[in-house]
């Protein structure tokens, strides 16, 4: 009898938590749906208003497009269209040729560093790591009169690509070799037997083996071209047809500067800009994800 | 001599200054000798061309006694430290809830959330100076204001710095859109589950597990996010560049003062701006020196502090 209570007062117990775990779970799903809500808002009213004629903007910032106070306008995401095209086609551009540069580079260097002993090794790694250290606003004064006066290459893209590969260096080859030192040294060996040369263990190896830490690189190369507006803008400004995205959404594609633009098409222009950065990250954001957050931090 | 080369090159071990080339090259030119024009020409009167003049250390002289420098330094100070504390405070809360998530619809939050880093970030800027924090009385955030009764305001456009203040902290509310909460939520999933599972049986409550578990578990992001956050915040530009152009508030020279920072100031004497009495460029440099001084004694004092934390 007594037996029978205490197990049904158990029961209740658990039950009782139970609740509370599921409770304490609602309530963590509507906080975290509220704070959702918060951070895209801003991209709705983007998107609602690129979709709207330039006077409904004022009345009716928050609505849907498609009702009878604000009716659906499609025209400003062609003439927006007409605009963006040279930038992204430059910002494609550009980040391929960095991307690709400081893969391969990086990747080498890793190789370098990890495949070989001679002299000086750990000296000459070590100073590629000082580099982490150097902060951009000591460099930009002279980065720019480098460039720009004395190797004469203002208004050029190799003037935003060179450095920008340059840049990645550092990281780039820190997380590579991390990488290639976590591959056996007897996979290496057997190749090495099997007649293989370097070049070909560096591409048939040590290149596939490391594919998830050149992806991420990749990633965050891909990010930093299509945000950096300061140092592009330095460099091409008054060459309107090599702006990068963010150059020339700053720069020129302004209701302020043109008068033939309207906020819509503003709008409508931020929308294509921010649209092939976002099917990049649909399609890879598992890789992205793990990318960030297993290789990139210890500390 | 050509042997000799031809037997470095062809030495087994040697090789691999070669695979090393092309990047040493890179970083010569791009990254090492910008250090040390920066170095040199902080002493001289350069403005950018290819020649200067050695001046000694009258660069620094007038750098100490500019009071334009002086309020830039406590205005990057102001918004790092501010900008840093709720960044992090946001990051760390939404992480937490992550991490007490037990659903199938993590991943989608965890998609969404990271979506807006997608967004290049002249355009996010853009659109909260446009939208959001729009002076006009279509602006979201005033007619928020105008729900509550209360009056609207200029925001980035104001004439009040204080405001100007207010608008650059508020941008980005609730500051969780990115990445950063990954690396916490990472963290999080990386404390053995034993140490939870302890806690449970201790009747630790969530809210003091917190406190007493969870972020001393997670230092090494937090101290990661310290340096980084000072690293990168006493650079950081990005606002003045963008919307404020430095301003509101008195014009000091021909620059704005209100909002201005170290960063700007040097991008300012990049395109142009004189300051009287010194080369643009030495000065931009002086006062890139004097930056990475701050910087560099700032990190090594945070991998100091947090570190005997750890112990």
């Amino acid at each position: 009898m007594q037996t029978a209570v205490k197990s049904g007062n158990m029961l209740s117990a658990k039950t009782k938590t139970r609740r509370r775990v599921r409770a304490s779970q609602i309530a963590v799903h509507a906080v975290i749906i509220v704070l959702l809500f918060l951070v895209l808002f801003p991209f709705y009213i983007l998107i609602v208003n690129s979709f709207k004629l330039p006077k409904d903007i004022f009345v009716n910032p928050f609505s849907f497009p498609g009702t009878p106070q604000a009716p659906l306008v499609l025209t400003a995401f062609g003439t927006a269209w007409g605009y963006i095209k040279n930038y992204l086609l430059n910002t494609v551009i550009i980040a391929v040729l960095e991307i690709a540069g400081t893969l391969l580079f990086a990747s080498m260097a890793a190789y370098g560093f990890s495949r070989f002993k001679f002299a000086g090794k750990n000296i000459v790694f070590t100073v590629f790591l000082a580099f982490m250290m150097i902060p951009g606003i000591l460099t930009l004064a002279p980065q720019y009169a480098l460039v720009y006066n004395n190797l004469r290459l203002g208004q050029t893209m190799a003037g935003v690509i060179l450095p920008a590969i340059a840049g990645g260096m550092p990281t780039g080859v820190f997380l590579i070799r991390t990488f290639f030192s976590g591959v056996p040294d007897s996979v290496f060996e057997a190749a090495e037997l099997d007649g293989a040369g370097h070049i070909r263990r560096y591409l048939t190896l040590a290149l596939p083996l490391s594919m998830p830490i050149l992806f991420t690189i990749g990633l965050s190369t891909l990010l930093g071209a299509w945000n950096d507006i300061i140092w592009a803008r330095l460099i091409l400004y008054g060459k309107e047809n090599l702006y990068t995205i963010s150059v020339g959404v700053f720069v020129s594609f302004n209701s302020s500067v043109n008068k033939s633009i309207t906020d819509t098409v503003v709008y409508a222009g931020y929308c294509i800009a921010s649209l092939p950065l976002v099917l990049v990250f649909a399609l890879t954001s598992k890789q992205f994800i793990k990318g960030l957050t297993s290789g990139a931090i210890k500390m | 001599m050509t042997k000799s080369f031809k037997k470095i090159i062809t030495s087994r071990e040697n090789a691999g200054l070669l695979w090393i080339l092309p990047a040493f090259a890179l970083m010569c030119v791009f990254c090492l000798y910008p250090v040390i024009s920066a170095f040199t020409h902080s002493f001289t009167d350069w403005s950018g061309g290819l020649t200067a003049s050695f001046v000694g250390f009258k660069n620094y002289g007038v750098l100490f006694k500019d009071n334009l420098f002086w309020l830039s330094l406590m205005n990057v100070t102001i918004l790092t430290v501010v900008g840093m504390v709720i960044g992090n405070a946001a990051s760390l809360f939404l992480a937490e809830l992550m991490f007490n998530l037990k659903s199938k619809a993590a991943g989608a939050y965890r998609f969404l959330f990271v979506l807006p880093a997608m967004v290049p970030s002249i355009v996010v800027l853009l659109l909260w100076q446009k939208l959001i924090l729009s002076g006009s009385s279509a602006g979201v955030m005033n007619t928020v204001l105008r729900a509550f009764g209360l009056k609207s305001t200029e925001w980035f456009a104001s004439k009040n710095t204080f405001v100007v203040f207010v608008s650059i902290f508020l941008y980005g509310f609730p500051w969780m859109g990115g990445t950063s909460f990954l690396i916490y939520l990472a963290g999080l999933n990386g404390i053995d589950q034993s140490i939870i599972e302890a806690s449970k049986l201790d009747k630790l409550g969530t809210f003091r597990r917190v406190f007493l578990i969870d972020m001393p578990m997670i230092m090494g992001q937090i101290k990661y996010f310290l340096v980084m956050g000072f690293i990168g915040g006493l650079q950081n530009y990005t606002m003045q560049y963008a919307i404020t152009n430095g301003g509101p508030g008195k014009v000091i020279g021909d620059m704005q003062s209100g909002t201005m920072v170290p960063g700007y100031y040097i991008y300012q004497l990049i395109c142009g701006t004189q300051k009287e009495g010194v080369g643009s460029y030495g000065y931009a440099c002086a006062m890139g020196m004097i930056m990475f001084v701050i910087i560099m004694a700032i990190t090594v004092v945070n991998n100091k502090v947090v570190k005997s934390n750890e112990d």
